[in-house]
């Protein structure tokens, strides 16, 4: 062994190098508050190795982006580990930069002669923030897309050359496939590049210069191995511990490991976009100028531009005295601006629900793309474009909800605008919403017929005049023809109540000419047909002909009140579909 | 006051503490191999995951049939002829219906019989070609197969073929008018013919 080691030595230098980095001295002895610069350092390789496999697995480009990290995330072993770990340790790496600032700060390590390592520190610092800004994309979910998209748009409030800047960085006028290759060179291949660099001249420099130890010194000296490597490394253990214990139990809407929203939807606003925390400050920052020149660019650069000269500042008597006061200050104002952008959104319900809708949205991309059907090649966004689950209630909310309610509300939850000034479509066809038509205390209210034209017509006549005053009999056939009449419908959740209920659905077919149905309804070819036809009536074709055209004579004809016809220009065949599917419940759920 | 770039402190009391070294180790090799334990788990993922269920049989019914050609459409000379055989591919997160997942050689034995053989050379992988008289030839090592598939010990060109087994033969069902296959492929380079 020893051979060997000679072997290397002769050849390697390797006992000098291991020797030099062991057994620097440590004036006053080892202490906890040394540890900030090694914990920086443990972190950025934990970084290094987890990015360098997540990048195994990643794809970059607008149609495998989300599904590569929704792969790694849901599918590949240990994949939302892994991620959790390079998501965690990017924020913890931000609050060891603060600590290692606030250190070197307090105990005057900034000054002469080091002011160089104070240097390459901010150059650093600007690094890691950097990487933390273009990681954020990669995934390509809604939260990465919008929040990133802010700040490309910062970028050309740059003088001069911001407009060339952003499309360069952006790859393009519009964020796309180049947007995500370009990050993703600059995240995974430029910037660790140069953090590794400045790395290696910032710790030559603090080599150099030796450890500033805090004044006074109370212990005798000792050397860096092993009594400084003990606290760094318990200090790394517990930065990991730390991380470990968020990936577990930080559950953001429920799901473990780091947060994957819905996949990128330029069509899609995204109400709750926000930088990630530390940006925060940044973020609340801007509401309070009117130019984004002054706000982005100008406040930070002149901060920035303090700190870098505090060096130079601290030369003089009251200079450390005022780097440590602005230190505090810039910490006080981070904090009190970052409290006030979380209490605005807290106190925001319309921030409340656009989470809500976010994560309703990131959830249901992962139940489908783990669909049987999976994901198609034009990428996960075709997954939520296409689920009436997804597009029924915004479609409703934006076509249907000015006049028509669901439930209350304008389908996405939403209370509406306006009194409804037609029926409520919650459950429409069902045995429930026709039980409820029928009845005479119920068919003139704002519920069904109250605030439009068929309020003194002839069905509303029928309910209250005939209806009120049937007899047990009669009462028994109303059933039968609801049950018979909803059947048609073929509700996906009623199902096995029409097929346990076909005695009675064939005895409510028959039920309807004797009710006088067919004085005025179409059914199966028979009846007259003076108003909307009944056969099929709440089938999804039937739905779909009728949002197309209610004035059509299958329908209302020439009685239809104010209702448009949605297929003649307002509304694509395929919004209609998915307003259909979404009214009647049809939609992919997973098996249980 | 400046201070002096290189101040010599006094000499370090060396303290040779087994209980510090060895707990400095232990804590720093843990927190620095910590991260690779998730890291190797992801990579190693083809190994450690169960296999994917659907795999390249998606379109195929129960038995991993897939209907490849029609009856009709394939000449009685007993030349082999190539056909693409189509599947539902699932290929790590996306699916991709109905796509090419292979090809395979078909050849009329008789009146209502198929072979078929799949086109991948069992030496290294190539896909072989056919010449004008049935023969396989691998482009890639110049192995030299008989119209059904047999190894053709010496080849045109005089050298000994190098694969070691007989081109892969595949299961034909008859439906019809309409040739089914039970597309697979097999490991290469080795003289067992053991599916992938």
């Amino acid at each position: 062994m020893n051979d060997l080691i000679n072997w290397l030595d002769d050849r390697t230098g390797l006992r000098k190098l291991v020797h030099a980095s062991l057994y620097e001295h440590i004036p006053g002895g080892s202490r906890w508050r040394y540890v900030w610069g090694s914990t920086l350092a443990f972190t950025f390789m934990v970084q290094l190795i987890t990015g360098v496999v997540l990048w195994s697995a990643y794809s970059p480009s607008a149609q495998t982006a989300w599904e590569s990290v929704y792969y790694i995330q849901y599918e590949m072993t240990g994949g939302w580990l892994l991620r959790g770990i390079h998501h965690y340790t990017a924020q913890a790496m931000v609050v060891l930069l603060l600590l290692h600032f606030m250190q070197i700060v307090i105990d005057g390590a900034y000054k002469a002669p080091r002011e160089f390592n104070f240097w390459t520190g901010l150059i650093l610092a600007k690094l890691i923030l950097a990487l933390s800004l273009t990681g954020y994309l990669l995934p390509w979910d809604q939260k990465g897309y919008w929040a990133t998209k802010v700040a490309t748009n910062l970028m050309t409030n740059v003088p001069f050359i911001g407009e060339y800047l952003q499309r360069t960085v952006v790859g393009g006028a519009d964020y796309g496939h180049h947007t995500l290759t370009r990050f993703f060179a600059i995240h995974a291949g430029v910037l660790p590049a140069l953090v590794i660099f400045f790395i290696v001249l910032h710790l030559y420099l603090f080599r150099r210069h030796g450890i500033h130890a805090k004044q006074p010194t109370r212990r005798p000296d000792e050397y860096f191995w092993p009594d400084q490597v003990l606290k760094d490394a318990v200090a790394c253990l517990a930065v990991l511990a730390i991380v470990i214990t968020l990936v577990i139990l930080h559950r953001v809407n429920g799901e473990v490991g780091a947060p994957l929203s819905a996949p990128a939807d330029p069509s899609q606003p995204y109400d709750a976009a926000r930088p990630e925390w530390y940006f925060l400050f940044l973020f609340q920052l801007l509401k309070y100028f009117d130019s984004q020149f002054v706000g982005a660019i100008v406040i930070p650069g002149v901060i920035f531009l303090i700190i870098a000269l505090m060096p130079l500042v601290g030369r003089w008597k009251l200079g450390h005295g005022f780097n440590v006061g602005v230190t505090v200050a810039l910490a006080v104002g981070i904090a009190l601006l970052t409290a006030e952008a979380v209490r605005q959104d807290a106190a925001n319900p319309e921030h409340d629900r656009a989470i809500a809708a976010a994560a309703q949205d990131a959830h249901r991309a992962v139940v489908l793309a783990q669909a049987p059907a999976g994901i198609p090649s034009e990428g996960a966004v075709a997954l939520l474009r296409n689920d009436p689950l997804t597009q029924g209630p915004r479609l409703f909310a934006a076509n249907c909800a000015a006049c028509h309610g669901w439930d209350g509300h304008d389908g996405t939850g939403k209370p509406l605008a306006e009194a409804p000034t037609a029926p409520d479509l919650a459950g429409f066809a069902s045995r429930k919403w026709l039980t409820h038509f029928f009845d005479p205390a119920q068919i003139a209210t704002p519920k069904f017929f109250g605030n439009t034209a068929f309020k003194d017509g002839d069905m509303v006549g029928v309910i209250r005049d005939e209806v009120a005053g049937y007899d047990e009999d009669e009462r028994e056939l109303l059933r039968a023809v609801i049950v018979a009449l909803s059947a048609e419908a073929r509700l996906p959740s009623q199902r096995e109540l029409d097929e346990r209920d076909a005695t009675l659905i064939s005895h409510g077919r028959q039920a309807m000419d004797e009710l006088g149905c067919l004085d005025c309804h179409v059914f199966h070819d028979q009846g007259k047909a003076r108003a909307p036809k009944l056969t099929d009536y709440g089938s999804r074709q039937w739905l779909i002909d009728f949002i197309s055209n209610p004035a059509h004579a299958d329908f209302y004809g020439r009685n239809n009140d104010r209702m448009p016809a949605f297929g003649e220009g307002q509304l694509d065949e395929r919004s209609i579909r998915l307003i259909v599917d979404w009214m009647r419940g049809e939609w992919y759920e997973p098996a249980e | 006051m400046r201070e002096q770039v290189a101040a010599p402190p006094s000499e370090p009391q060396v303290r040779r503490s087994f209980m510090k070294r060895f707990l400095a180790l232990v804590i720093g090799g843990l927190a620095v191999l910590a991260p690779l334990v998730p890291g190797g788990a992801v990579l190693l993922d083809p190994i450690l995951r169960r296999r994917q269920a659907k795999g390249a049989t998606g379109g195929a019914d129960l038995e991993g049939f897939i209907a490849v050609a029609s009856l009709s459409a394939l000449p009685a000379d007993g030349m082999p002829r190539r056909f693409p055989v189509l599947a539902d591919r699932v290929d790590a997160w996306s699916t991709q219906p109905n796509v090419p997942i292979g090809a395979v050689y078909l050849r009329r034995t008789g009146e209502a019989e198929v072979s078929a053989i799949n086109v991948v050379c069992p030496h290294l992988g190539c896909a072989v070609r056919t010449e004008a008289d049935g023969h396989f030839v691998c482009p890639c090592h110049d192995s030299e197969f008989d119209p059904t598939g047999k190894i053709i010990a010496v080849t045109r060109h005089g050298k000994k073929t190098v694969a070691q087994r007989d081109l892969d033969t595949l299961e034909v069902r008859i439906v019809g008018d309409s040739i089914l296959v039970r597309f697979q492929n097999f490991r290469a380079a080795i003289r067992e013919k053991i599916p992938v």
